[in-house]
């Protein structure tokens, strides 16, 4: 693995999902590229079923695409050095709701690997940072869902990560939740860490986001650096995906 | 290494927080009390009816524990799509499936150790009381003592658990399930007679081979179908073993005095390794090949 790798680089990933005859059913990803640097914020645009989540997936080494190539840091996705530099945060919180936060923390810990002396302490900045030490020790299936949230950020991050993947990072969550993540995300990406994130509230990405690329039907319709926008973001992304066909007003309704 | 026994722990108490877990083990306990004192079973046998019936309760109740609490806890983590988040960590995919065996396999343990001390409290006191004290029905002399710790083993858990206040869910039945095994264990040492266990112990043991396969095999076939398919995949394979587990004459063995060589042992645990690997190895490359497209989550 290059010492000098991108933290991601996507180069002509496809990805065809088959039925349970393994005739091809949905082709969700075609000829996707794009590379992620160190520092950067790189937002994965699109509308839904796009192919956001699935080359997400792909580079999480959780799917395996069809064709082309990925590497993060220079390693195969689904390698054991690949995953040791990246953190995961999914759009919906998939924890295991009868662990306290602090049981799930340090259970992460330990798939990272890191000693139990070093997890505990890792555990405890991370629910200081996230504002859960109060409540550390109540199940986390008791949760509201942005506490949930702040759970699965804390086990995303307990790896020290160097590459930080958001799925719709503030999605469902109030606006002094939305400004506490966006500053945390502006905050790591100072301190070099690079970060892939999805997002379709436009206006909370082009606050944080520095590079981006729009996808339609699993293809880049565009890419390019936000500060190169000459207007907003979601005026370009709906010119370059369109406004769509619109509902139709059913005859008993009109 | 760190990131094996995190998953086998974390697992095991998974499957010991279910309430599955602590339902399964106390219904064997119930089969095995009860097939002891039905005296239309008797037949003038007491000591080898209260055997057989806490054996078989340890063989069939282990077999039924491996498979349920198995494909319960590997689909839990595709259903809730925690598995996603387990391996987009430095988790490789093998190591997680064998990681998740091992810990269903120490649950299982659990379960077995507390159905065999069970087991050997029933019959020692069945020995003890002797054909007299069944006659009379005085089921209280034929156990003696023994049989009451054995009886605590189950009920003061669970009082003592709820009466913690600390009886929410789960970690109730965690706390049934971490105490139980001691206080078995605490009526077999009461009262302890080293011969005795002695000659039981190999037969015991021979059980614990059985349910360990069947976990192997519930592991692997929850890798790769769901939970319902998984489980009658199991149980399926369970009615077509069912004529070899009839090899498992225990009871003529044990009877007169008798004892079973520790040699059988040996060789029904070199009969049940190749069965054990041959599931591990399809339950690694099925886990080798997964994948996940979890939607589910808090």
């Amino acid at each position: 693995m290059s010492v000098l790798a991108y933290p991601v680089e996507v180069s002509g990933a496809a990805k065809t999902f088959r039925d349970f005859w393994l005739r091809p059913s949905v082709k969700a990803v075609d000829g996707v590229s794009f590379t992620v640097k160190s520092g950067e914020v790189f937002g994965l645009l699109g509308p839904n079923g796009s192919g956001k989540s699935t080359t997400i997936k792909m580079i999480l080494g959780l799917l395996k695409p069809t064709a082309g190539d990925i590497r993060v840091f220079g390693a195969p996705p689904r390698s054991i050095e690949a995953r040791k530099r990246l953190g995961y945060l999914p759009e919906l919180s998939y924890l295991h709701p009868f662990l306290t936060p602090r049981e799930t923390l340090e259970y992460y810990a330990g798939l990272c690997g890191l000693p139990r002396r070093e997890a505990a302490r890792r555990t405890d900045e991370l629910l200081e940072m996230t504002g859960l030490s109060a409540v550390a020790s109540r199940a986390v299936g008791t949760f509201s869902k942005g506490m949930a949230r702040r759970v699965s950020l804390a086990s995303a991050l307990i790896g020290k990560p160097d590459l930080l993947i958001l799925d719709e990072p503030t999605s469902g969550l109030d606006p002094v939740s939305t400004a506490e993540v966006k500053r945390l995300v502006k905050m790591l990406s100072a301190n070099g860490m690079a970060i892939l994130m999805t997002s379709h509230l436009l206006s909370d990405a082009a606050d944080v986001m520095t590079g981006f690329a729009i996808l339609d039907k699993g293809r880049i319709l565009a890419a390019g650096a936000v500060k190169d926008l000459k207007g907003t973001l979601g005026e370009y992304f709906l010119s370059k995906v369109g406004e769509g066909a619109g509902f139709k007003i059913a005859p008993f309704l009109a | 290494m760190r990131s094996f026994s995190s998953i086998a722990r974390f697992t095991a108490r998974e499957i010991l927080s279910d309430p599955l877990s602590l339902l399964l083990t106390l219904a064997a306990a119930a089969v095995a009390f009860t097939g002891s004192v039905m005296h239309c079973h008797q037949f003038g046998e007491a000591s080898r009816m209260a055997r057989d019936a806490s054996f078989s309760a340890i063989l069939t109740g282990g077999i039924l524990f491996s498979v349920f609490c198995t494909v319960k806890t590997v689909r839990c983590e595709f259903e809730s799509s925690t598995l996603e988040m387990v391996l987009s960590h430095p988790v490789g995919r093998i190591r997680f499936f064998m990681a998740k065996t091992t810990g269903s396999v120490m649950a299982l343990a659990v379960f077995l150790f507390t159905l065999s001390c069970l087991s050997l409290t029933i019959v020692r006191g069945a020995w003890i009381g002797g054909e007299t004290a069944l006659e009379k029905g005085d089921v209280a002399s034929m156990w003696g003592p023994s049989a009451a710790l054995a009886f605590a083993a189950f009920t003061l858990p669970l009082a003592f658990a709820a009466a913690l206040n600390r009886a929410k869910g789960t970690r109730f039945v965690l706390a049934a399930m971490r105490t139980m095994p001691v206080l078995a264990a605490a009526s077999v040492v009461y009262r302890f007679d080293c011969a005795f266990v002695a000659r039981h112990a190999p037969g015991l043991v021979l059980l614990f081979f059985p349910p360990i396969v069947f976990a192997a095999a519930a592991a692997a076939f929850s890798m790769r179908f769901g939970s319902g398919m998984a489980a009658f995949a199991s149980i399926v394979l369970f009615a077509a073993a069912v004529p070899a587990l009839g090899n498992y004459c225990l009871s003529n063995a044990l009877s007169g005095g008798g004892t079973i060589p520790w040699r059988y042992v040996a060789l029904a645990a070199a009969a049940a390794a190749p069965a054990v690997a041959c599931f591990l190895a399809a339950g690694a490359w099925a886990a080798d090949s997964v994948e996940t497209e979890g939607e589910k989550g808090i």
